[in-house]
């Protein structure tokens, strides 16, 4: 019985979608940590406008940043020209297309949220680690990160479950190429349309669980973490 | 052993200190928002002045004029925050080894450094906390963890802000009592920065009164501030401290200021009586004593 239903389930979205997200998640955990913390710790020239840029994804409609994306990353797009003419590839139509698009979308949450935590770390804490001989980088990874440890985590799982749900964006750069670019939201639409609906229900169910699972391993680290600190 | 001659421009004011201590103990003393712990963190090397020269011993730790700037991982300098900064995630025993860098390395003689800390922690009474964490420590405790963290980097020098403020007066005795003993006994210079007068008498071999961003004076403390009780002291300097709330205002401020430095703000070893702050203290405590002094003056 159950393995009729997994026979005919459609397996590929949730593999893509899980693999889009994690790749996601992890090029936004490498480019938004280093930003968020210049933007706690120092004061520069633009900065405002420079952090409305960074946080216009979350109040524009994806459609909208899956437009600017294409004009980026098409063909004739600046960087998508630049990437055709040296190796005759774009992200357009494939999956990296779909990591593209959830990157940009799900940035302004873990930018705004390690921000906010790396922020809230008494800045005397760090000058104490660096009268006590650590340096900067030193500091950073023994003092700074462990404190906004709990704040970094949620930014993470909030992010990657953004990624995940990822859909007019994708739907722009990516495409709904069923086997290629369809993720799981993607899939889930595809099916609704076609009348497929115990498909579509499979999804749903699917992404329900991911989701509920996602917010369950957050939730049992902080609690693990404050119980330590007590 | 310190000399310091710094100036900073801030929004609306000036911090403009100059303090050449020679014993091993100094206290700035001074009203909140007085410029006192800006002071510190720029001996530190937390926060760049403007212009001027810091040194400790001879070593030049900054120098405007020949573009030295130390780090503050550099100085060798330990400091003790207001709020004791230590660290929430790390047990005790943790907080007391941060300093030990060779504590971090793998080929660090640990058996050794343990020792060290072990040594450390029962001096200052902490041995049975090194498992704890900050939060489930009483405020002096905290105090001594951090002072306990900055004794183990073997510093040159120990800056201590505002050490006693959140401390309840029967453990202030206690620990001005401690914190003169342990300099004695690691022969450790310390400055220390408050705007409590027994911290002063209690602590201070060197003062210097810092108002409104500006070192007004410093000079050693008289024995007899040290040794005696407070109601023989003849010296003004005490009732100054006291009558903390007595600000100058700035017509008066920049008389005294002019006539204050460079002279009164250098520590006169043989003459201590030379730079007594006692004559124009009382200028200002009085109108008839103003006009008078001016008088002298011009």
């Amino acid at each position: 019985m159950l393995s009729s239903l997994l026979a005919h389930a459609p397996l590929f979205p949730i593999r893509l979608s899980l693999q889009v997200a994690f790749m996601a998640t992890g090029v936004l955990i490498v480019i938004t940590i280093p930003i968020s913390y210049v933007f706690a710790r120092y004061e520069f020239y633009g900065k405002s406008f420079l952090d409305i840029l960074l946080s216009l994804p979350l109040v524009l409609p994806p459609t909208v940043l899956g437009y600017y994306l294409v004009c980026l990353f098409g063909k004739r797009g600046v960087i998508g020209h630049l990437t055709y003419k040296l190796f005759g590839w774009t992200p357009m139509f494939n999956w990296w297309g779909a990591v593209i698009a959830s990157i940009v979308v799900a940035f302004p949450l873990l930018f705004k949220t390690a921000t906010s935590a790396l922020s809230s770390v008494d800045l005397e804490l760090e000058h104490a680690a660096y009268t006590l001989g650590h340096s900067k980088w030193s500091t950073f990874w023994r003092v700074t990160l462990p404190l906004a440890k709990k704040g970094i985590l949620a930014g993470i799982v909030l992010a990657f479950a953004r990624a995940m749900g990822e859909f007019g964006a994708t739907l722009m750069l990516a495409g709904n190429i069923p086997g290629k670019t369809s993720t799981m939201p993607l899939a889930i639409y595809n099916e609704f349309i076609a009348g497929r609906l115990s498909q579509a229900n499979f999804l749903v169910v699917i992404h329900t669980l991911i989701a509920i699972t996602v917010l369950w391993i957050v939730r049992d680290k902080k609690t693990k973490s404050s119980h330590s600190l007590c | 052993m310190l000399k310091l001659d710094i100036k900073k421009q801030f929004n609306n004011w000036t911090l403009r200190v100059k303090i050449t201590n020679e014993k091993k103990r100094l206290v700035i003393w001074g009203p909140s928002g007085s410029g006192k712990s800006l002071t510190l963190k720029m001996i530190a090397g937390l926060m760049e002045p403007d212009e001027g020269e810091i040194s400790i011993k001879g070593n030049i730790l900054y120098s405007s004029k020949k573009g030295i700037n130390l780090s503050p991982q550099q100085r060798k300098i330990g400091f003790v925050f207001q709020n004791y900064a230590l660290f929430p995630h790390l047990s005790v025993f943790e907080n007391l080894a941060f300093g030990l860098k060779a504590f971090f390395n793998k080929n660090g003689h640990k058996e050794q450094l343990k020792d060290k800390i072990y040594y450390i922690a029962k001096r200052l009474e902490i041995d049975q906390l090194l498992d704890s964490y900050p939060k489930q420590l009483s405020g002096g405790q905290q105090q001594r963890v951090a002072l306990g963290r900055v004794l183990l980097i073997e510093p040159d020098l120990v800056l201590l802000d505002e050490p006693f403020n959140s401390l309840d007066v029967a453990l202030r005795y206690k620990l001005r009592e401690l914190f003169v003993s342990i300099s004695e006994d690691f022969n450790l210079p310390l400055i220390l920065v408050t705007h409590d007068p027994e911290d002063v008498k209690e602590i201070g071999e060197e003062m210097a009164i810092i108002q409104k961003g500006l070192c007004i004076c410093a000079r050693p403390i008289p024995v007899e501030l040290i040794k005696s009780n407070r109601q023989q002291l003849q010296d003004p300097i005490w009732d100054y401290i006291k009558k903390q709330e007595i600000f100058l205002d700035k017509e008066s401020s920049k008389r005294y200021i002019s006539y204050a430095h460079p002279v009164e703000t250098e520590i006169n070893k043989e003459n201590p009586k030379r730079c007594s702050t006692k004559h124009y203290i009382k200028s200002f405590m009085s109108f008839q004593l103003k006009k008078i002094f001016l008088t002298k003056k011009l």
